[in-house]
C-alpha cells in the first residue's frame, strides 16, 4: 500500500479530524472538521469541512496557514498535513452528506472502541460548516510517541 | 477570563478523553498535538506534560499563544480554551503531578524504564469558550454528580465507627469494605497490606468482585497501585480504556524505533473497570498498605474521592497497627509452655494431598494452589503437627517462635498472616479452616486426612 492510500484511508474514514488555523496577530485556534477527501493527489489538494461557529474561524483561513490531522480512533495512528488554504466556501450539498457520512463513521468508530453513547457524541457536530481546500506542503507523523512530528516523504503522491 | 472558569470545567481534566493543542511558530505555521490529559494547576491556569512535543516547545518559545480543545467526558460539551505559555518546570509540585500522570500512563503498557516525563509547561487561561452543543445529540439522563456532598459526611462517621468497633484484623477488613460500599457507594474495593519485607503488598480483602483474590500480590513500584503505594502519593486514573489506547499507541510508536520499553511484567487487571484510585493507608508515618477503589464509569473519582477514601484509609492503618501491637502483647503473655486443650477431630475417609515447596513457602492443595510465603509456611508447620499428634489448638506466641517459619524479628505482622490465611481457606472453601478461639490463640480445623509432601 502507497502512503497516499494509506493517507486516504486515514482522512476518508471516520478519523478523527482536528483542524489548526492561526490569525493575523499570530494566534493559533483548534477546531474540529467532518469530512475530508484527497481532491487531486498530484497537485497534494485536500478537501476538508470543518466547524465554523464563530467567525473566527473563517477570519484565520484567511490568514494563510493552516493544518489538517487525522488520527485513527483505534490506534491513534495520525497524520498531519500543513499547507495553505485556497478555497474557503460555503459547503455545497455534496459536502453535507460526506460530513454527515463520515461523521456518523467516527462517531461509530468511537462508540464501538470507547463505549461513547452516540447522542452524546453527535452533541459536538456544529450549527455552522465551512469547506476548505487546501494544498499540502508538508506532512507529519503525529502518532503520540518518539515519533510524533517526524516529516513523512511522498505523503500525496506515495 | 469570561463567565466560565476552570473550576466550572473540572471533568474536563480526567483524562477520558484526549485534549488537542494548537501552537503556531513565529511566521504563523500552526501545528496541533494530541495529549493524554491537562491539569488545571489553579483557578487561572493549566499544564500539560511536555512529552515529544519539540516542535511545542520550538513555537511556544517564538510564540506564547496557544488554544487547547478539551470535551467533557460526561456530557461531551466542548471547550476551547485560549492559552498563554508562562513557564517550563522540571520540578516542584506541579511537575510531581504530571509526572504521577505519565507513570501512571507509562504502567498500563509496562513502559516506567522510558516512558518519563520531561517537562511541565504551564499556561495562564485567558478565556474559556463552548462550543455550543448540537441539538442533533441530547443528554440522555443529567449526568451523575463527581463530587461528594457534604451528606457523605455522615457515611464517613458511620463508617468510622464500625472500624473503631472491630475486635480483629478479619472483623475490621470485613466491616471496613462493606461500609465502604454501603454508606459510601463504593462498590468495587481492594485493600492491600505491605508485607515484612516492604517490598511487596498483598490483597488482604476485597468487596464487589466475583472472586476475592485473597493473598494476591503487587511488588511496590508496579503498577497504578505499587506505583502509589511506593510514592505514598493518591493515583487516580479515570477512562482507563481510553488510556490504555493511548499508552498502547506510544508504546507501538516505541517499537517501531526499535527502542525497547522493557521486560514484561503481568499489570493489574483492568478487565471492565473503567476508573481506580488507589489510596495509601498511613500511619506513623510509615505505609502500612494501600486502599483500592474501581468503577466501572467514565470518570467515576474526583479529588473528593481522594480525600473521603484518604480518610478511610488512615482510620484504617490506624486500626491495623493498633490491632498488631495488641496481638504483639497478648501472645508475649502467652506461656509457650502454656497446655493448650486438645480439640476433638471429626476425621473423614476422605484425603487430602497437601504439596509444599520450602524454596517459596507455596502450598498446594490437591494439586489447587492455595498460598505461598509466610502463610505457606505456618498452614504447612500446622499440618505436620496436626499429622504428627493430632493437635488442632496453637497460639500466636508458639509460632513466633517457630524457626521454620522464616519471620522477621521486627514486625513480622503474624496477626496480618493468620488472618490472611484464615480469608484465603475460607474464600477456596478447602477442608481446612481456622478458628480464632481468643486472643492469641486459634484452632485448626480439618475435615480430611492430609497426606503431607514437602517438594525439593
Amino acid at each position: 500500500m502507497t502512503f497516499a492510500t494509506e493517507l486516504e484511508t486515514i482522512l476518508e474514514a471516520g478519523a478523527g479530524l482536528v483542524v489548526g488555523t492561526v490569525s493575523a496577530e499570530g494566534v493559533p485556534r483548534a477546531d474540529r472538521a467532518w469530512a475530508a477527501s484527497v481532491v487531486d493527489a498530484g497537485n497534494r489538494r485536500i478537501r476538508f469541512v470543518m466547524s465554523a461557529d464563530s467567525d473566527a474561524v473563517v477570519d484565520n483561513l484567511q490568514s494563510g496557514s493552516v493544518s489538517l490531522t487525522g488520527a485513527h480512533v483505534r490506534t491513534y495512528q495520525s497524520v498531519q498535513l500543513k499547507g495553505r488554504p485556497v478555497v474557503v466556501e460555503a459547503p455545497t450539498a455534496s459536502d453535507v452528506e460526506l460530513a454527515r457520512l463520515q461523521s456518523e463513521a467516527f462517531f461509530t468508530a468511537v462508540h464501538h472502541i470507547d463505549g461513547n453513547p452516540m447522542e452524546l457524541l453527535r452533541r459536538m457536530l456544529p450549527h455552522e460548516m465551512v469547506a476548505v481546500e487546501m494544498i499540502v506542503e508538508e506532512s507529519f507523523d503525529q502518532t503520540p510517541g518518539p515519533t510524533a512530528g517526524t516529516a513523512l516523504t511522498g505523503a500525496i503522491d506515495g | 477570563m469570561d463567565e466560565l472558569g476552570l473550576p466550572d470545567i473540572e471533568r474536563c481534566f480526567g483524562g477520558a478523553i484526549p485534549a488537542v493543542l494548537a501552537t503556531a511558530s513565529a511566521e504563523g505555521v500552526v501545528n496541533v498535538t494530541y495529549l493524554s490529559r491537562a491539569h488545571q494547576v489553579d483557578d487561572e491556569r493549566v499544564a500539560v506534560s511536555n512529552q515529544f512535543m519539540s516542535k511545542t516547545s520550538r513555537n511556544l518559545a517564538d510564540n506564547p499563544r496557544a488554544s487547547l480543545l478539551l470535551i467533557d467526558p460526561l456530557t461531551h460539551d466542548e471547550y476551547r480554551l485560549s492559552l498563554v505559555y508562562e513557564r517550563t518546570e522540571r520540578r516542584g509540585p506541579v511537575f510531581d503531578r504530571l509526572r504521577a500522570d505519565i507513570e501512571a500512563l507509562a504502567v498500563l503498557e509496562n513502559m516506567q524504564d522510558v516512558y518519563r516525563l520531561r517537562a511541565a509547561d504551564v499556561f495562564r487561561v485567558t478565556a474559556i469558550e463552548q462550543n455550543p452543543p448540537n441539538p442533533s445529540g441530547s443528554l440522555a439522563t443529567d449526568p451523575p454528580a463527581a463530587h461528594h456532598q457534604s451528606a457523605e459526611l455522615t457515611g464517613l462517621a458511620e463508617l468510622a465507627i464500625c472500624i473503631g468497633r472491630a475486635g480483629d484484623l478479619d472483623m475490621l477488613v470485613e466491616m471496613a469494605l462493606t461500609a465502604l460500599d454501603r454508606l459510601l457507594g463504593y462498590r468495587h474495593t481492594v485493600l492491600l497490606l505491605l508485607d515484612e519485607s516492604g517490598t511487596r503488598l498483598y490483597t488482604i480483602g476485597s468487596h464487589g468482585f466475583d472472586e476475592q483474590g485473597i493473598g494476591a500480590e503487587v511488588p511496590l513500584g508496579t503498577g497504578q497501585i505499587g506505583l502509589a503505594a511506593e510514592r505514598c502519593e493518591p493515583m487516580r486514573i479515570g477512562g482507563l480504556r481510553q488510556m490504555k489506547k493511548y499508552a498502547r499507541s506510544i508504546r507501538t510508536s516505541y517499537e517501531r524505533t526499535g527502542m525497547g520499553p522493557g521486560h514484561e511484567l503481568p499489570i493489574v487487571e483492568v478487565d471492565g473497570v473503567e476508573s481506580r484510585i488507589v489510596v495509601p493507608a498511613m500511619a506513623r508515618g510509615e505505609l502500612i498498605g494501600v486502599l483500592v477503589a474501581e468503577s466501572r464509569r467514565a470518570v467515576a473519582f474526583g479529588v473528593a474521592d481522594e480525600h473521603v477514601l484518604g480518610v478511610v484509609a488512615t482510620l484504617l492503618a490506624g486500626a491495623v497497627e493498633h490491632l498488631r501491637a495488641a496481638d504483639r502483647e497478648e501472645s508475649e503473655g502467652l506461656d509457650v509452655g502454656t497446655p493448650v486443650e486438645s480439640h476433638s477431630i471429626d476425621r473423614t475417609d476422605s484425603e487430602l494431598a497437601v504439596r509444599f515447596f520450602p524454596v517459596d513457602g507455596s502450598v498446594f492443595l490437591d494439586g489447587n494452589y492455595l498460598i505461598k510465603g509466610v502463610a505457606g509456611r505456618i498452614l504447612w508447620s500446622l499440618l505436620q503437627q496436626y499429622s504428627a499428634d493430632g493437635r488442632t489448638d496453637f497460639t500466636n506466641r508458639e509460632l513466633r517462635l517457630d524457626a521454620s517459619l522464616d519471620l522477621p524479628g521486627f514486625k513480622d505482622n503474624l496477626e496480618n498472616r493468620l488472618i490472611l490465611l484464615k480469608r484465603r481457606l475460607d474464600e477456596r472453601e478447602v477442608p481446612i479452616r481456622l478458628e480464632k478461639t481468643g486472643r492469641g490463640r486459634f484452632r485448626l480445623d480439618v475435615v480430611a486426612l492430609p497426606r503431607l509432601e514437602s517438594v525439593g
